[in-house]
């Protein structure tokens, strides 16, 4: 038996307004093993991100379930779950605007100390010391302040303020969509050494497909609420099943100058979330819809080992 | 042939701080050319001059900011020689831009489709009748459904990609002989990115448009450009046209930069980092700009900037590297 970390079954947020709901996630399931990488992609608006913030429990759930290590995280009283806080962090997406600008980066840096209470302060400052140069982050910059700072300098640095508790589970929000492809190199190899030495077990989050391919060991891909497909990471890119997984494969430019297959446009876009489609959610935009598609939303199968799909082209 | 256009030595620098004497070099001497029905991508990490080379094509640099020399011709007319009750005949009409965030560069309280009109009767393109008529047909080429009722909708009711077509049906209502598009797609998911390069590549085959596309994804250029030039702090430092430059990158930064750019498939091969980060502008290095990243800097690399170095018949270099080899070096 694997060592299972996560396991979320039949997640939902709804978000309900005076005119509509608006339906966020609806009932996803999905579980991550411990030391490994789950890429989470889907197109702006798919709820990625509403998901990282369900787990961490920054939002409350509307229904369904979320367990950590074996416990039930989504109903526990909130000082029950302050142990589990330290144990799971999130990288955040924009590192300038998640940093105080009147803070200095040392203190942003041991602030996640002072709030857990963790040790002296001569321990702190160790720790933040130690954390910095496994970071890649000079010394001298403990005393500076966040507007010093080059985009791929703050992304370290938001991922020293992730890593200080010395987390198990770290939810990477788009870490690197904000970054220059230089960068980015940098932050992922970053990223990839760090989950080695410290056994950690990531739920990436990201648009861009290339990026997701290389740094996990199994994707999910979400569509206007639901989970469409997921896989590990080389059968959801050599063997995809839904037609919307194929379609954003396609959709990625081919970096090859010469012979080139015939562009693959997938029209329209995505949905609101407040008036969803009837049937399957994808039947708007989907180049393989049948009429069965426009009445039935098709459920969530396992067609091969650990490969679940909800398409009813699949049986 | 005479090239649509034809930028030669084209510097803009900013001045700033106390009694504007710290001079930032934003763009410091580009050429390049661009014939009718070429599509050029102009390559670069933030911060290294791609919008401001763009800005000062067509005069829209803002104080602290001037052009400083260089000349711009489109069609044989120096631009930066116009007066500007010349320019805002051109601007728009002979060129115009798709500027990266379509929401900020919208009028939120102008309907959609009056804003695509206003580019045409302004320019006395077309009266305003047929201007309407034009709006829709340009609607509904850009792929907007259902533009009769899309028409009247005001920039907030529409989708990031649709505002994006917006923008672009507004830059070609007359019908421009070149496009500057400052990253049309780098907002935008990959599928609606899809749709919007289809539409670039489109208008390029039907009208000859000649296309600046500002970028800073490779996977962008090798999709639809001809041509590539790759800048680096305020200087082109490598061109050429897309199958030399794909077959044969060859300034240090240029080939870097390609390296560290996932590909789909290629799970398994290491990212090359840049290490560090681009420089300052305030603080620039001697000789090549390039010379504290690269790994093949050489003691001359500190010192001097080179100049450039024909790799084979219009593919430049300006990289020290190639000094041996060149056909011919060209020095400044």
């Amino acid at each position: 038996m694997r060592n299972t970390l996560l396991e979320v079954k039949h997640l939902a947020k709804y978000f309900k307004s005076k005119h509509s709901i608006i339906r966020a996630v609806e009932g996803i399931s999905f579980s991550i093993q411990k030391a490994e990488t789950l890429g989470l992609v889907g197109e702006s608006g798919s709820g990625k991100s509403t998901v990282a913030k369900l787990i961490l429990r920054l939002m409350a759930i509307t229904s369904g379930s979320i367990s950590y290590d074996g416990r039930e995280i989504s109903t526990m009283s909130q000082k029950a779950f302050r142990p589990f806080r330290r144990r799971m962090q999130m990288i955040p997406q924009d590192p300038f605007s998640s940093l105080n600008p009147q803070m200095t980066i040392g203190a942003s840096i041991r602030e996640p100390l002072k709030i857990h209470d963790l040790g002296t302060s001569s321990e702190q400052e160790k720790k933040v010391q130690e954390i910095m140069e496994q970071i890649g982050i000079e010394p001298e910059a403990l005393l500076s302040f966040p507007d010093q700072f080059s985009g791929g300098q703050l992304q370290r640095i938001g991922i020293a303020r992730a890593l200080i508790l010395r987390p198990e589970f770290v939810i990477c929000d788009e870490p690197v969509s904000a970054l220059d492809v230089s960068i980015q190199a940098q932050i992922l190899n970053l990223l990839k050494e760090l989950q080695k030495e410290f056994q950690l077990t990531y739920l990436f989050i990201a648009h861009n497909l290339a990026v997701v391919e290389r740094i996990s060991d199994r994707v999910a891909v979400m569509y206007l609420g639901h989970f469409m497909e997921s896989a590990d990471v080389n059968t959801i890119y050599n063997h995809p099943a839904h037609p919307y997984t194929r379609a954003l494969l396609r959709s990625v430019p081919q970096m090859a100058v010469g012979q080139k297959n015939e562009r693959f446009i997938l029209s329209g876009d995505i949905p609101s979330p407040s008036n969803p489609p009837q049937g399957c959610v994808f039947n708007t935009r989907c180049p393989e819809k049948m009429d069965v598609c426009f009445h039935k939303a098709p459920a969530w199968i396992e067609i091969n080992k650990d490969q679940f799909v909800a398409c009813h082209l699949v049986k | 042939m005479q090239p649509v256009l034809n930028v030669n030595d084209l510097a803009t620098y900013f001045f700033v701080g106390h009694k504007q004497k710290t001079i930032l070099k934003a763009v410091d001497g580009i050429s390049y050319q661009l014939n009718q029905g070429e599509i050029l991508g102009l390559v670069g990490e933030s911060g290294c001059g791609k919008s401001v080379s763009a800005l000062s094509l067509l005069r829209l640099v803002q104080k602290p900011g001037k052009v400083v020399r260089g000349r711009v011709s489109l069609n044989g007319t120096n631009l930066l020689g116009l007066p500007e009750k010349q320019m805002v005949h051109i601007r728009g009409k002979e060129i115009s831009m798709i500027f990266q965030d379509p929401m900020s560069s919208l009028n939120p309280t102008i309907r959609s489709g009056i804003q695509i009109v206003e580019a045409m009767t302004w320019h006395h393109y077309v009266g305003y009748a047929e201007a309407q008529q034009r709006a829709l047909d340009l609607m509904a080429s850009v792929g907007i459904p259902d533009p009769g009722q899309r028409f009247s909708h005001y920039p907030f009711q529409f989708s990031g990609g649709m505002r994006q077509r917006i923008m672009i049906a507004m830059a070609i209502a007359c019908n421009p002989r070149v496009l500057i598009a400052d990253e049309p797609t780098t907002a935008l998911d990959v599928t609606v990115q899809m749709q919007v390069l289809d539409l670039l590549c489109q208008l390029n085959e039907k009208y000859g448009t000649a296309i600046l596309l500002i970028t800073h994804d490779f996977g962008v250029v090798t999709e639809i450009c001809t041509k590539v030039a790759v800048m680096y702090a305020g200087k082109i430092v490598e061109k050429g046209s897309i199958e030399q430059f794909w077959n044969n990158p060859s300034h240090p930064y240029g080939k870097n930069l390609l390296n560290s750019t996932p590909r789909l498939g290629e799970r398994h091969k290491a990212l090359t980092a840049i290490p560090g980060a681009p420089p300052s502008l305030r603080n620039l290095p001697s000789g090549c700009v390039f010379h504290r990243r690269c790994s093949f800097a050489m003691e001359k690399c500190h010192r001097i900037y080179p100049p450039t170095f024909e790799i084979e018949a219009g593919h430049v270099c300006a990289c020290w590297l190639y000094e041996k080899d060149s056909i011919r070096g060209e020095y400044e």
